[in-house]
């Protein structure tokens, strides 16, 4: 066996290993389903829509809604289906890591939104290790390109069109998974 | 029986002002942040009433506060007296008789009847107090009924008024001062404070209430290149608190923040924690049943750290409201977090599919034969939709004098390259501006 094979051999059976442990939320469009208590980068011009899809599916958790200004627009989200009672906007120009933080931290928010700003590979392991703990999924959104940082487990771009949506897997270390 | 009132013009902590007076008289009684009535005629043998006036005058200054001071025989008379600003009730206006009939504020109606009556004297010609006072009460009651009666009976001082029971708000408090002093940093000082937070809370527990107003103090060595040495920081919880766990942690962010910006640079000497406000809650064992509660406690004290973080304006739900136009179809909501609201869901069914992200402002674009162009940049339209909003409105609200502020927009959905969808509306003067786009 060369050594290129047992490594994929390896990588597979932790894939395999990690995928044992892991919960799944069903998601639209996507049947391997995203994995809870991990770091998922979107991007493209239909992320936002694709991910309302995905919070209408779950309908009794709590959002947490972080942006840098208030660009959302809550009557849209309800219009496709997302009870806004549900949702915490919180917006803050300053560093978004605290608020985060702070969310990932309370385990209150299976689902948290904030754009991608950050650079730091420690903040982005951070975010994993309290992503894990918590079981919370933080979703964050990319302007331009896909982030390198490894510890974001998933990296999907997600465009629509009129047939629904179609989706580009840059990344997804936890293996594939076809949710029941 | 002689009253001493304080009359305030702008409202002002009578509360905090009315302690200090404690120390002359025991019998106090205060209306919400205007008045102070001080008895202090049981007192005479310890002090002259001009050495009273002379000392309230002084400790008022020190409070920063001014007021009137009225001295009568009752707590109505007091009360016009320093109201009025007059010496006798001859020189009283007709208006006066407002404080003899409802001197504490407290009855509304009692307040729009007697209203009515000095409406009716003042167009009779009686204008002053002394004037009202001449008219027997007979007349009175034959035209005002009860309300003429009161009234009558209060300014001929015929009435016993009952004193509000007041008492100062009871202060709980921890307080430690070290000898030596210890390394001004954050750690030891939430290291102490737990412990002084620990106590206060088991205090609290005990008596079925929670913190909602706390205040800490930090006093460190003083040194001439610390001028900041005695630090006070005031905690106004959105939520109330009932347990140190949950309190510590927005005070940690608080200290955290502000030590980075402003460190201490000499040896913390002693540190206060002191409860403002109160407020009740029923106690009782846990619930082991039923978590909704604890949940509920926990997702508020998350939420006092956001605002404590962010600012009060940047933490909020979204309510539906009635209006079409896009930006102000919702409002921020800064209640009880994730609260059920009666908002206007059923009205979404009615209304065109809006775009997930709206502008900050609507940006002006231009739109020329298959392209448009967005801050100097040129798209190509893919699909420009047939189906056109009409959003309108403000001629409605004063339909008789011209409006700046009407709108009158007809919105369309636009697909540009690269399949993103963007809603831009279109004015009477065939502007166009770009509103919103889908995500």
């Amino acid at each position: 066996m060369g050594r290129a094979e047992l490594l994929q051999e390896l990588r597979e059976k932790t894939g395999m290993i990690e995928l044992t442990d892991k919960e799944f939320w069903n998601a639209p469009y996507f049947p391997s389903g995203v994995a809870k208590g991990i770091v998922v980068e979107l991007l493209g011009n239909g992320r936002t829509e694709w991910l309302l899809q995905l919070f209408k599916m779950h309908p009794q958790h709590y959002i947490f809604w972080c942006e840098r200004e208030t660009l959302a627009n809550p009557t849209a989200f309800q219009q496709r289906g997302v009870n806004l009672e549900r949702i915490k906007f919180v917006s803050s120009k300053g560093d978004l890591q605290q608020p985060l933080r702070l969310a990932l931290d309370s385990q209150f928010y299976p689902f948290i939104v904030a754009p991608n700003n950050f650079e730091d590979i420690k903040t982005f392991q951070r975010f994993n290790l309290l992503a894990e703990k918590s079981k919370s999924t933080l979703f964050l959104l990319a302007d331009k390109s896909f982030s390198t940082a490894w510890p974001i487990s998933l990296q999907l771009e997600i465009s629509s069109s009129a047939e629904g949506f179609k989706i580009d897997i840059q990344r997804q270390k936890h293996g594939a998974k076809v949710c029941e | 029986m002689r009253v001493v009132c304080m009359w305030f013009d702008n409202p002002s902590p009578t509360a905090r002002i009315a302690e200090v007076f404690l120390r002359f008289s025991p019998q106090i009684s205060i209306r919400k942040d205007r008045a102070i009535f001080i008895e202090i005629g049981k007192c005479r043998n310890l002090y002259s009433e001009q050495s009273f006036l002379a000392r309230a005058q002084i400790i008022l200054k020190r409070q920063n506060q001014t007021a009137r001071i009225g001295l009568g025989s009752d707590i109505t008379d007091s009360l016009a007296f320093a109201k009025f600003d007059c010496l006798t009730l001859e020189e009283l206006p007709l208006e006066a008789i407002f404080d003899f009939i409802d001197p504490f504020e407290r009855d509304q109606a009692l307040r729009k009847a007697t209203g009515k009556l000095v409406d009716s004297f003042t167009d009779l010609g009686i204008k002053t107090l002394s004037d009202f006072k001449k008219i027997p009460a007979s007349q009175l009651i034959s035209r005002f009924g009860v309300i003429g009666r009161h009234a009558h009976s209060r300014v001929h001082m015929q009435d016993f008024i009952s004193w509000p029971f007041w008492t100062p708000e009871e202060i709980v408090s921890e307080k430690k001062e070290f000898a030596h002093g210890f390394y001004p940093d954050l750690e030891p000082i939430l290291f102490e404070l737990k412990t002084q937070l620990d106590r206060i809370f088991e205090i609290i527990f005990s008596r079925k209430k929670r913190v909602t107003k706390l205040q800490i103090q930090i006093k460190c060595e003083k040194i001439s290149t610390h001028v900041d040495f005695l630090r006070t920081y005031s905690f106004d919880f959105f939520a109330p608190q009932s347990s140190a766990k949950g309190a510590l942690r927005i005070i940690k962010d608080r200290l955290a923040k502000d030590l980075e910006k402003k460190p201490l640079l000499s040896p913390v000497e002693m540190l206060e924690t002191s409860i403002i406000k109160l407020v009740p809650f029923e106690g009782g064992q846990k619930n082991i049943f039923n978590s909704d509660e604890e949940k509920f406690e926990q997702i508020n004290s998350v939420h006092n750290q956001l605002i404590e973080l962010l600012g009060k304006e940047n933490v909020f739900q979204a309510e539906l409201t009635e209006d079409r136009r896009p930006e102000r179809s919702w409002k921020k909501k800064h209640g009880t977090p994730h609260e059920a609201n009666g908002s206007a869901v059923e009205l979404l069914n009615e209304i065109p599919e809006r775009a997930t992200y709206l502008c900050k402002y609507p940006m002006k674009i231009e739109v020329t034969a298959g392209y448009v162009h967005i801050k100097k940049r040129r798209f190509k339209i893919l699909h420009w939709d047939n189906q056109i909003e009409k959003i309108t409105g403000g001629w409605y609200e004063k339909p008789t004098e011209e409006i700046k502020n009407v709108f009158n927009r007809n919105y369309s959905q636009v697909e540009i390259e690269g399949n993103q969808k963007i809603s831009i509306f279109e004015t009477p003067n065939r502007e166009f501006y770009l509103h919103g786009y889908y995500g």
